[in-house]
């Protein structure tokens, strides 16, 4: 029970919080944000901008529910449904031989290379991965919360 | 219920609550981008401004200076500032202590202006602004042909320097 539960709390917060400082780096910065979505040359031209005004706000959203422990798996699923759509595009571009820089969170040229970033997303994955399959994890605020109504 | 129809309610449950997430956070994303100062038009623009590319280009390659970085470095008096106009501008007015230099002399007067000064050192360049393309070409061939490591570039430059009240200087000495 206990190294399951550490492991899940490690997973849900860490990827959580990654969601949360991706989000809120590019918030600030929407037009640098969608001209790196422009760079990365993967989505049709119309649906660049509102990309990049929507995916920030994802991030944060679904980070804010994988801190706190609510909604969970669903949570997860948002989160990892955003994290595939990246994979694909850094993995066109790595297959490309662009030199992009990433851009993952914001643009402030701290970012490594592309391969690094596909890295980093790959077990990004896996920790959204195990947060959706696992059955149930009675923890955060929501486990407090079926814990207090006692259901399930 | 058997255990079946309850995985397959919690499948349910969870893509819907996924799907409500997404929908919440592009709810969030569009009104955040309507009332902010920052927001963006929600069509995509034809074509990239020649301006707009430079800044992101500056943003990623972690060599952007803001007018705040601008004054906080002038302030702390540990950086250099080298101005890329011509010398008429420079003499006109600069910043104070900012060395004059053009890209295209930096392999000779640059190399004799900036040889005490250790790769290391933090180097701000700026030209006059608006969408002027000197301060970058300096930035770039300071790096490149001469080896400094940590180069800025100053977009907003003179123009914005001046807007905003900073301190100047006139004259053809730093």
């Amino acid at each position: 029970m206990s190294i399951r539960f550490a492991l899940l709390t490690v997973c849900r917060v860490g990827l959580g919080g990654l969601l949360l400082w991706a989000g809120f780096a590019k918030v600030g910065e929407t037009a640098l944000f969608a001209l790196t979505v422009r760079a990365y040359d993967v989505l049709p031209h119309a649906l660049i901008h509102i990309f990049a005004i929507v995916v920030p706000w994802m991030e944060i959203v679904a980070g804010l529910g994988l801190v706190a422990g609510f909604w969970t798996r669903g949570n997860a699923l948002a989160a990892l449904v955003l994290l595939t759509a990246f994979g694909v595009a850094i993995g066109i571009n790595l297959a490309r031989g662009a030199e992009l820089s990433c851009g993952c969170f914001g643009a402030d040229g701290t970012a490594a290379s592309l391969t690094e970033a596909l890295v980093r997303d790959a077990v990004m994955i896996t920790a959204a991965l195990v947060l959706v399959l696992v059955r149930r994890t009675s923890f955060g605020l929501e486990g407090w919360l079926s814990d207090r109504s006692g259901s399930e | 219920m058997d255990d079946g129809t309850f995985r397959c309610k919690t499948g349910v449950r969870i893509v819907l609550q996924a799907v409500l997430i997404l929908v919440l956070g592009a709810g969030v994303g569009l009104a955040y981008n309507g009332l902010s100062a920052s927001g963006i038009p929600v069509q995509t623009p034809e074509q990239v401004t020649l301006s707009e590319y430079v800044n992101w280009n500056l943003y990623i390659k972690d060599m952007h200076v803001s007018l705040e970085d601008a004054k906080k470095a002038f302030d702390e008096g540990n950086t250099v500032f080298v101005d890329a106009r011509g010398p008429a501008d420079y003499a006109r007015g600069h910043i104070p202590g900012a060395l004059s230099l053009m890209g295209p002399e930096v392999k000779t007067k640059g190399q004799e202006l900036l040889s005490d000064l250790p790769k290391d050192a933090r180097i701000i360049t700026y030209c006059s602004g608006g969408s002027c393309q000197s301060s970058l070409h300096l930035a770039d061939r300071l790096m490149d042909q001469l080896g400094f490591t940590r180069v800025g570039a100053f977009y907003g430059g003179w123009q914005e320097w001046t807007e905003a009240g900073h301190p100047v200087k006139t004259g053809d000495q730093p």
